[in-house]
């Protein structure tokens, strides 16, 4: 398709700049010729791209002006009034005993925060129901498996799930959301195996995800000893352009934390 | 409930016809001090930091600005209590995301009958980071023509911006630049639900 041929209406189209006539003529043009559609489509995803990077833009300069309100704030810092205290040494002693007493409170709640089920629930996102397609059960035949992904049915998810065949243009999209439902009904084994089909599948929406969700897989299961576990983790951090390179690295550290029991 | 102001109204116009005057009315909006502290304020008194009512300002500015340019918000009530509304919106769900609420009772329940419940589109991380893709195989040159392109900056002063030594010249490089990135969708082959 030559998108060039179709850009410059659809874009007059899009930002409302057709007379009434020729409007309508164009809707009924797009109702009738799939190319149109198709380059419509893309014009649209391209249009949901450059907002991005507005936001994008956007975010970075609410970033600078709150960059030079806080170096005004440094250029003229607040003085602060010196008293001067007689020293007591039972307070010093009592004072050191309350810091201690705090510090090791401290270290045994943070630490709660760095145990495998916190990990794996700081960084395990359940698809939202928003971004699982729909359509008619017709021309989507995993839509009962989405439609009781929302209402939390899991089982009944990776029923519909488990039944795409291996042959089906669907089946590494259908291995990916098994391994979500395999997940929510702790069934590790289950989940492991899904995910790893689903990165070794030909569909690079779901690849890195799925490789990510695997490892937390193996952090819900408590098997961080597991050597597949350690590869995979190392795998992904070995890649600094994959999706989930970040939280791989910020979870191998926490790994490594001293505050991990 | 009051009704929107002056001010808002001219706001509102400002960010509507895009351009620097709409970057004038983002920092108007930015320097509302009271605002700002109103927002940090309500993270701070349910489970978040001052760090991160400053997030949620921000953010909220952004959602804002959206809203705004696709005729989300017209202008139905006051500029600062919808700001404000879409900030405690976005800090909800955010407690949600961190789960930093331990039972439910601790969300705050947003009020479907409050006029100012915002219009939000929460958009999946995974499709951001689709466009975010997108968006670095298109490069930052033709990002920022495409970019003062729709948020209505005129050929004129896209060619000043950018340096380019006409504004036909500017016009060509944004058609150039908007195929390109059209081209690189259609690459990708990949499927979006809108």
């Amino acid at each position: 398709m030559e998108i060039g041929f179709y850009i410059e209406r659809i874009e007059r189209y899009a930002q409302g700049q057709m007379p009434e006539a020729e409007r309508a003529d164009f809707e009924a043009e797009l109702a009738s010729n799939a190319e149109l559609r198709q380059a419509y489509d893309l014009f649209q995803w391209g249009d949901a791209a450059i907002e991005q990077g507005i936001e994008q833009s956007l975010r970075q300069q609410l970033q600078e002006w709150a960059a030079e309100g806080t170096a005004v704030l440094s250029a003229n810092p607040p003085r602060a009034k010196v008293v001067e205290m007689r020293p007591n040494w039972s307070r010093w002693a009592v004072a050191a005993s309350v810091i201690l007493l705090a510090g090791f409170l401290l270290f045994r709640s943070a630490g709660a925060g760095y145990t495998d089920t916190a990990l794996f629930a700081a960084n395990y996102d359940l698809p939202p129901a928003a971004t699982i397609r729909s359509g008619s059960a017709t021309e989507n035949f995993l839509e009962p498996g989405f439609k009781a992904m929302k209402t939390n049915d899991f089982q009944k998810a990776a029923d519909v799930f488990q039944g795409v065949p291996a042959n089906s243009t669907r089946y590494t999209e259908a291995q990916f959301y098994l391994g979500h439902a395999a997940m929510q009904l702790n069934n590790y084994d289950l989940a492991i195996t899904a995910f790893q089909t689903a990165a070794q599948g030909n569909e690079f929406k779901f690849t890195e995800k799925a490789q990510w969700n695997l490892v937390l897989t193996y952090l819900a299961a408590s098997r961080t000893k597991d050597q597949n576990f350690k590869s995979r983790l190392e795998n992904i951090i070995a890649h600094p352009e994959h999706s989930y390179h970040q939280n791989a690295v910020a979870l191998q550290q926490k790994l490594g934390s001293v505050f991990r029991r | 409930m009051n009704s929107i102001t002056d001010i808002d109204q001219q706001l509102l116009e400002s960010i509507r016809q895009g351009g620097t005057a709409r970057q004038a009315a983002l920092r108007k909006i930015y320097d509302d001090r009271e605002l700002q502290r109103m927002v940090i304020a309500y993270v701070r008194n349910h489970r978040g930091d001052a760090t991160e009512g400053q997030d949620m300002f921000h953010e909220g500015i952004i959602v804002l600005d959206r809203n705004i340019r696709e005729g989300k918000f017209r202008g139905e009530a006051p500029l600062k209590g919808y700001l404000y509304s879409i900030c405690r919106f976005l800090w909800m769900n955010q407690m949600r995301k961190l789960s930093r609420a331990t039972t439910v009772a601790e969300v705050p329940v947003q009020d479907d009958t409050d006029p100012l419940t915002p219009e939000i589109q929460l958009v999946a991380q995974e499709q951001k980071d689709l466009l975010n893709r997108l968006l670095s195989e298109l490069g930052d040159r033709c990002r920022q023509i495409l970019e003062l392109w729709k948020l209505s900056y005129s050929m004129e002063e896209i060619a000043d911006s950018l340096g380019f030594s006409s504004a036909d010249m500017a016009r060509k490089a944004k058609y150039r630049c908007h195929l390109s990135l059209l081209e690189i969708v259609q690459k990708r082959k990949m499927t979006f639900d809108f």
